[in-house]
């Protein structure tokens, strides 16, 4: 008996039977699993990447326990989604604000050891030094070799690369062997006058070449010889050389030390600090100077009094018209609302973006079919035709008008909702004792409609306050707010605003300040948030004491 | 929140009840009197006169789209509500100018939209059953962390994500190495090895779980080195910026949201369900699986939907993840027309036609359960 239940059994008599998909499952999912976290082990012990490495095991490991462990049963469930949870919400929460503490921006993307490679790899030519003879070979346009003598005599051929082109290891590059190579040399000058059925380039044809001087060829263990005229070559030295000890850059065409900066991130010659700089955690600078900064407060300001302004004005007209036409329809007597209701929720079933481009093409100041329609209008007022995308004010009228449009019927179907929830025996009490039909509905009908829907209407505001694609997609912010360091136009929201600052527009990205106002956005969001649970509170009250 | 949390299950569960009944059709109310109609005009009149405003309001773009989606002259210009010669031409080019691949865009944002939903959904239905039905230490900080969590926006972190999406290509965007399959084939083969010794010498199966775990992973890196050291291709999915990352990215977005939502359903479902099939001998998987998720299969539908329609409409993370044109979704895609006013003036037509076919499919489904996304959305975020 003891021997069997020891079980020597070969595979799949007794055990597969009994075991689900579920062990299967676990089994080939773990599985998987632990050999890409395997994978990636040398990858970042290659990459000294000690911290995504600690995490990598701690979190392999943490998941082999939870699908092993009994006790851990209910958190088995969590882990799929939480995973994602965890890398895609919640650390991004925090990488904001991390970046948000650095001068993250054009000029300060990399890290220092990154910005020390880019100015090690630069080259010079030195005024003082080996000249070498050079001869092209091929066509002018393309298809060239280039014999490059120095002046011991020793003789390298090879094909040219443009000084912009990454430099190549030294085992990567491929020199033409005359041994083994076809060549003339008719005249026995040891230059030949063709290589490998390229003939040799007049010095009028080698003008011809485009950038001439930008021709650079590696030669093994000395560098990169790079054309000068048309005949001769330099040596192209290394131009900075980086001293850990004293962490400064030694330029050697100015033969000059820049030391490093590590509060700005930059190497500083001679009182000037030069491109490209290293991103340096600079404290809460990004946050203190929306404040303090001018040139940053003053645009800051304006978007965000208009932000606000936007949010209210558009969530404030959408109800307004939403719950005007839940009243409409209100009437049970009424024929086709099913008709009207399916119109009119279409500007909400629409994709956005989809209908605010729509918009654009729609509310175009020559073309546009608005101005068009309402041409009888603005013939009275001198017949001009609105600049609804140009011109600041009325950038603002069409952005609300837009996202009324937007949202109203959104706020129609919540309101009549709300208005049929509404015990009928509440308004017939209030008519019992004498109230007329406008008192029953703003004393009894409306209070208790706000209560219900002010949740919605507060979530209404949030989304609207962040209503990224009605700005973006219909005046991408513009028309332009000038005189500012940052890009900034008049109909900007906080949002559109921060976009651009993130973006690769004209004037560079700023990561930095972009995640520092991120963090000012979802503080607002958050109160909104706390203020939405008050009254969902306040809503059960009501309701309970009914 | 109790409240409104009832309202939507109770709106989710009607649409449950639709989706296999279909519509009552509307009726007249029996009791009410014919009105004449000196009194259908005092009483009734005033009434549809704002609802056909109302209707222009709404229908103002969306006939315009309509009509210059098949005008045969392309330009806004030229564009009139009943066009003086119409044509299919503005639909059939969408689909063969190689520099704005429309039909390669609307795909993307359908494989997007589609495989972010359906797995977001997946794994909310799982997480929601552990909150709702098990009882555990931390379930009540794990449901707080959700809540706060479903607070924050996600596109508000796109500077975060885009940083470290970069950071990932940088990181693993060459793929699998040779020296790696290398490596991979001498781990897995190991592994492989321990794993047949330990399942040898397992007792029973319980005991057989990790050596089998052990064999699994030695031969899945057996087979990843194999992959590895005979093409020289990415084995791993680039995650970077690029199509695969977005999905990434957006399958952290809103399962907060979907978690919290589902577990107010299942904890309207009656625990004596789950008890008699427990006392059957049930498993929690099995309760799971054959109880709760197919009564909640209405308020899932709806979830999907939502998410669906939310990621299809996502334009931030998406124009700083995509880089590549041809990766482009429909609503990134569709922005390069508004790039210039000059395309919008001369393109209109195909712009019109775009966005029909891209406007048309989530109209219908919007319309068709707008009562059930309403209360959906209740919960968490609007659209409007």
């Amino acid at each position: 008996m003891v021997e069997r239940e020891k079980g020597r059994a070969p595979f799949g008599v007794l055990p597969f039977r009994t075991l689900g998909p579920g062990f299967w499952l676990r089994l080939f999912t773990l599985g998987m699993l632990d050999a890409l976290a395997i994978y990636a082990l040398p990858f970042l012990i290659q990459q000294h990447n000690w911290l995504v490495l600690a995490v990598l095991i701690l979190g392999t490991a943490g998941i082999n326990y939870v699908y092993f462990a009994k006790r851990a049963f209910p958190i088995r469930w969590l882990v799929p989604g939480l995973f994602f949870l965890l890398i895609m919400m919640i650390y991004p929460i925090f990488y904001t604000f991390w970046v948000a503490l650095h001068n993250w921006s054009t000029g300060h993307i990399l890290t220092k050891p990154q910005v020390v490679d880019l100015f090690e790899q630069q080259v010079f030519e030195p005024e003082v030094g080996e000249r070498f003879s050079v001869v092209l070979y091929g066509h002018p346009d393309g298809d060239l070799i280039i014999r490059v003598e120095r002046e011991d005599g020793s003789v390298f051929i090879g094909v040219p690369r443009s000084s912009n082109d990454p430099v190549p290891e030294d085992d990567a590059i491929d020199l033409i062997d005359l041994a083994t190579t076809p060549f003339v040399d008719d005249d026995g000058d040891g230059v030949p006058e063709s290589i490998d059925g390229r003939p040799r380039l007049t010095l009028g044809e080698v003008l011809q070449i485009q950038d001439v001087n930008r021709l650079v060829v590696d030669i093994p263990d000395l560098g990169e010889a790079r054309l000068q005229t048309g005949t001769s070559a330099k040596l192209a030295e290394q131009r900075f050389v980086y001293d850990e000890a004293t962490s400064a850059m030694l330029d050697r065409v100015r033969g000059i030390s820049c030391p490093a900066d590590d509060a700005t991130g930059n190497f500083v010659c001679a009182g000037a600090p030069i491109d490209p700089g290293w991103r340096v955690v600079i404290g809460l600078d990004n946050f203190t100077d929306v404040a303090t900064d001018a040139r940053i407060r003053e645009p800051f300001v304006k978007v965000f009094v208009w932000n606000v302004a936007f949010a209210v004005i558009v969530v404030t007209l959408q109800l307004a018209i939403g719950l005007l036409l839940a009243i409409n329809f209100q009437d049970r007597r009424m024929r086709a609302k099913k008709l009207y209701r399916a119109i009119l929720i279409l500007p909400w079933a629409m994709p956005a973006f989809i209908s605010v481009i729509v918009w654009r093409a729609l509310l175009n100041q020559r073309f546009g079919k608005l101005n068009d329609l309402i041409e009888p209008v603005t013939n009275l007022f001198g017949n001009d035709r609105i600049p609804w995308l140009t011109d600041p004010i009325w950038a603002k009228a069409a952005v609300i008008l837009v996202t009324v449009w937007l949202g109203f019927p959104y706020m129609f179907l919540v309101a009549s909702g709300a208005l049929q929830a509404i015990p009928e025996d509440l308004k017939e009490a209030g008519r019992v004792d004498g109230a007329t039909s406008r008192q029953v509905f703003w004393r009894i009908t409306f209070p208790l409609l706000m209560v219900s829907i002010a949740p919605l209407v507060i979530a209404s505001f949030g989304f609207n306050f962040n209503n990224f694609i009605n700005i973006f997609l219909l005046t991408e912010g513009g028309p332009p707010l000038v005189g500012y360091d940052v890009p900034v136009g008049h109909t900007d929201i906080l949002i559109s605003f921060t976009y651009n600052l993130a973006s690769a527009s004209g004037r560079g990205q700023n990561f930095g300040l972009a995640a520092a106002i991120t963090f000012f956005i979802f503080m607002i969001v958050v109160i909104l948030s706390i203020v939405s649970f008050r009254f969902t509170k306040k809503l059960e009250e009501v309701y309970g004491n009914l | 929140m109790a409240t409104s949390r009832g309202d939507t299950t109770r709106g989710l569960t009607a649409f449950g009840e639709y989706l296999t009944r279909g519509f009552g059709a509307g009726r007249r109310h029996k009791g009410d009197p014919r009105l004449s109609f000196a009194r259908w005009l005092r009483e009734l009149a005033w009434r549809h006169v704002v609802g056909i405003l109302a209707a222009g309001f709404a229908l103002f773009p969306i006939i315009w789209i309509i009509s210059a989606s098949f005008n045969t002259v392309p330009s806004l210009s030229a564009s009139r509500i009943i066009p003086e010669s119409m044509t299919l031409e503005n639909y059939r080019s969408l689909f063969d100018d190689p520099d704005l691949p429309f039909g390669k865009w609307l795909f993307n944002s359908f494989q997007i939209a589609f495989l972010v939903s359906a797995l977001q959904m997946l794994m909310s239905a799982i997480a929601a059953y552990s909150f709702a039905r098990l009882r555990w230490a931390g379930r009540r900080v794990g449901l707080l962390v959700i809540l706060l969590v479903q607070m924050f926006p996600q596109f508000l972190a796109f500077v975060a994500v885009f940083l470290l999406l970069n950071r990932l290509e940088e990181m693993i965007g060459g793929g699998l190495q040779v020296p790696m399959a290398l490596f991979g084939a001498i781990v897995g083969t190991a592994l492989l090895a321990w794993g047949f010794f330990a399942w040898r010498k397992a007792m029973d199966n319980r005991e057989r779980l990790w050596p089998g775990v052990v064999l699994g992973t030695g031969a899945a890196l057996v087979v990843l080195a194999v992959v590895a050291s005979s093409y020289d291709v990415t084995v791993l999915p680039g995650i970077g910026l690029n199509k695969a990352g977005l999905v990434f990215v957006y399958l952290g977005g809103s399962i907060g949201v979907n978690t919290w939502l589902i577990k107010g359903f299942y904890d309207s479902i009656p625990m004596a369900l789950d008890e008699s099939a427990r006392v059957d001998g049930a498993s929690d998987w099995q309760i799971f699986t054959k109880i709760i998720l197919p009564l909640a299969r209405p308020v899932l539908a709806v979830i999907f939907i939502i998410s669906f329609v939310f990621i299809y409409n996502e334009y931030i993370l998406a124009s700083f993840v995509l880089r590549d044109v041809s990766q482009y979704t429909y609503a990134i895609g569709l922005a390069l027309f508004v790039e210039s006013d000059v395309t919008i003036a001369s393109e209109f037509a195909r712009l019109a036609a775009a966005a029909v076919i891209g406007g048309l499919p989530i109209v219908v489904v919007y319309v068709a359960a707008s009562e059930y996304i309403v209360g959906g959305l209740t919960q968490g975020a609007v659209k409007g």
